[in-house]
């Protein structure tokens, strides 16, 4: 069974507060689905509405039209409270997500009290969990204030105190992007731990092709533009065989610590590099005005996910007629 | 190699903090060579903001320049008076700093800080800057005949980038110094102005020195590349030397720890262990807490530069030893 189903889900942001006029449409009728123990990475740029469907797909914000499924049942739905998801997010920002003048202790213990830790043993499971997420020697850490923390343990502690509710799906949105480069590859290998030994689902939300592509080799992804979702699959054929103009363009765009293949390579040509606001998408296919490939019934018509067999979804009306892709 | 139209001489500078002085730069030299495209990369921290700080002789208020010299086309810029620096900056030396698509000023059309700027520097007539102007904004493919009647609130994060740039080539500067000039813009922008880039370094000749923690962006743009580590450059070379013969451990697991969207995962690790304090730093190698290949001498001894191919440097006391040897 599927832990997670979102059903065409709409959100729209209203303005004003006298009168309520329509605001921007962030998410425009997605549907995605999590495995038990999956992982999903869902990639786009800042603005497309990534981050909104994250919080949808943890009950955190109701959407405007749409079902959300959790193991099955419409947590929105009647009878559905009590029924949201036991989901954790972790955020970009470790700092602000930690109490300042709570100790890595104070930090771990009230949580892990609330979930069933007998008072006597708290310390020892502090330390048990520090040890698990990789913040070592626990019993140096045990009193410091997350100021004494670097961003890299910093983050680590957010996900020691993620788990301790044993949540079945932690949505972890931009987690890496404040940390180092010499660094990222560890948290999100600690990702992958939490996944592989305690069964934890990830949708793993981010700007980053490359990170998406090392943190969800096994995994899927989805690659969302303007609030709509234009390509998602396996991870492995997607990025072999991306279909939908944007993603080539993303590919032909996203870095490569590589100077020959860096330069090899060429930026796909857009009508226009710059993308337009997304309070006002364009009609049609949204990415229709800075696509090389646009038709007239590109600009008329949103074009719907189709699956080409395999899984492999693709939201473009042109798609047989795509030339086929080369990174190089 | 050309001559080095900036050279950095032991550069020492301080910051004082509560907890103490942090030695942000530690007895740095560079040479940037004429017409290069020079990367220079570095995490968070490690004091490269602080040598382009040093060398505008922008510091803030608790950042002191304690030893060193800083020459420009010969003559030591730590020396000038403050008229003598002003002309420097901007006609000689210009700089687009991080997040610069917010410098604009929001009342002032594109036109407007076209002409405050060049006539804070020299006289001119009006038609003429705009002139240069609108061609250097072609330069960065922008369209001058809109751009320049815009205000910058009507244009988006890249282009307002791509604007900044063009208004950096106004008084026509031999080294154009970049901080990490991709910072806020999306994926695509990004790609696009580093292209942009390369391609006014090719037209224009001038010198560029770009500092950034992004090493995927050194790899398109850059010809030469210093790494920079807690203070210190531990190695400089060409981008080829850098990217496919690094000799320093922190080099190497640099590069290795970044994810790509091609090629093999298999062998991509991060570096083990954080960066030091720089209050507080390790003595002998600052890397030799995270090194695999760390000996005795890393932790009593610092390495000195050692030029181990022409224009290669690189301070390590085991780069003969550890030569293709896997992390």
């Amino acid at each position: 069974m599927m832990l997670l189903e979102l059903q065409d889900i709409h959100v729209i942001f209203q303005r004003g507060w006298l009168r309520k006029r329509r605001g921007a449409h962030a998410v425009a009728g997605v549907s995605l689905a999590l495995e038990e123990k999956g992982i999903l990475a869902l990639v786009g740029e800042s603005g497309c509405g990534k981050t909104t469907l994250g919080r949808v797909a943890l009950g955190l914000l109701r959407p405007t039209s749409g079902k959300v499924l959790y193991e099955g049942k419409d947590i929105w739905g009647r009878g559905g409270k009590g029924l949201r998801p036991t989901g954790q997010t972790v955020y970009q920002d470790s700092y602000s997500a930690l109490n300042p003048v709570r100790t890595v202790y104070q930090t771990l213990a009230p949580p892990l009290r609330r979930y069933g830790t007998p008072r006597k043993r708290l310390r020892e499971e502090t330390k048990k969990l520090l040890e698990f997420v990789g913040i070592m020697p626990p019993d140096y850490f045990l009193n410091k204030y997350p100021y004494h923390l670097s961003g890299g343990m910093r983050q680590r502690l957010v996900f020691a105190r993620a788990i301790i509710p044993k949540p079945k799906l932690i949505v972890a949105d931009e987690p890496v992007s404040m940390i180092d480069a010499s660094l990222r590859l560890s948290i999100l290998d600690l990702m992958l731990r939490l996944n592989r030994e305690l069964g934890i689902a990830f949708l793993y939300i981010t700007h980053d092709l490359a990170t998406a592509r090392y943190f969800a080799q096994a995994g899927r992804i989805a690659v969302m533009y303007l609030g709509a979702i234009v390509e998602e699959g396996r991870m492995e054929e997607v990025l072999e065989r991306p279909l939908h103009p944007y993603l080539r363009a993303l590919l032909s765009a996203a870095p490569i610590p590589d100077p020959e293949l860096a330069r090899k390579r060429e930026l796909m040509p857009l009508r226009e590099a710059e993308p337009p606001s997304a309070e006002h998408p364009p009609p049609g296919c949204r990415f229709h005005p800075r696509c090389p490939y646009a038709q007239e019934i590109c600009a008329r018509e949103m074009p719907p996910l189709r699956d080409l067999g395999d899984g492999h979804r693709v939201a473009c009306h042109l798609v047989e007629m795509l030339p086929p892709w080369r990174l190089t | 190699m050309n001559e080095a139209i900036l050279s950095i001489r032991d550069l020492v500078v301080e910051f004082e903090v509560r907890e103490g002085n942090l030695r942000s730069v530690d007895r740095v030299s560079l040479d940037v060579p004429r017409g290069a495209f020079m990367g220079l990369i570095g995490e968070s921290g490690c004091g490269k903001t602080t040598i382009v700080q040093a060398v505008m002789n922008l510091m803030p208020e608790n950042g002191y320049i304690r030893a060193g010299e800083i020459f420009f086309d010969g003559s030591d810029i730590l020396k000038l008076s403050e008229e003598e620096l002003r002309r420097v900056r901007w006609e000689k030396i210009a700089m687009v700093f991080q997040a610069a698509q917010n410098s604009l000023n929001p009342v002032l059309k594109v036109s407007e800080h076209m002409v405050d700027t060049v006539l804070a520097h020299r006289r001119e007539p009006k038609s003429r800057i705009l002139q240069r102007a609108a061609r250097l904004l072609e330069l960065v493919r922008l369209d001058p005949g809109r751009v320049l009647d815009s205000y910058p609130h009507e244009l988006s994060g890249g282009m307002k980038q791509r604007v900044v740039i063009a208004m950096s080539l106004l008084l026509d500067p031999e080294l154009l110094i970049l901080d990490e000039p991709t910072t806020a813009l999306d994926l695509i922008s990004q790609a696009y102005l580093m292209e942009r880039l390369r391609e006014i370094h090719g037209e224009l000749g001038i010198t560029m020195f770009m500092v950034t923690h992004d090493v995927s962006n050194v790899a398109k743009v850059a010809d030469r590349v210093a790494v920079m580590y807690a203070a210190k450059i531990l190695e400089v070379g060409s981008v080829e030397e850098i990217f496919y013969d690094a000799r320093h451990p922190y080099t190497r697991g640099l590069i290795n720890a970044i994810p790509s969207i091609v090629g093999d995962l298999s062998e991509k690790r991060p570096i083990p262990g954080l960066p030091p304090s720089l209050i507080n730093p390790p003595p002998g190698c600052r890397f030799h807490p995270r090194c695999p290949w760390a000996t005795s001498i890393c932790r009593e001894a610092e390495p000195e530069m050692e030029e181990v191919a022409p224009g290669h440097f690189v301070a390590c006391h085991n780069w003969r030893g550890i030569q293709g040897r896997r992390q």
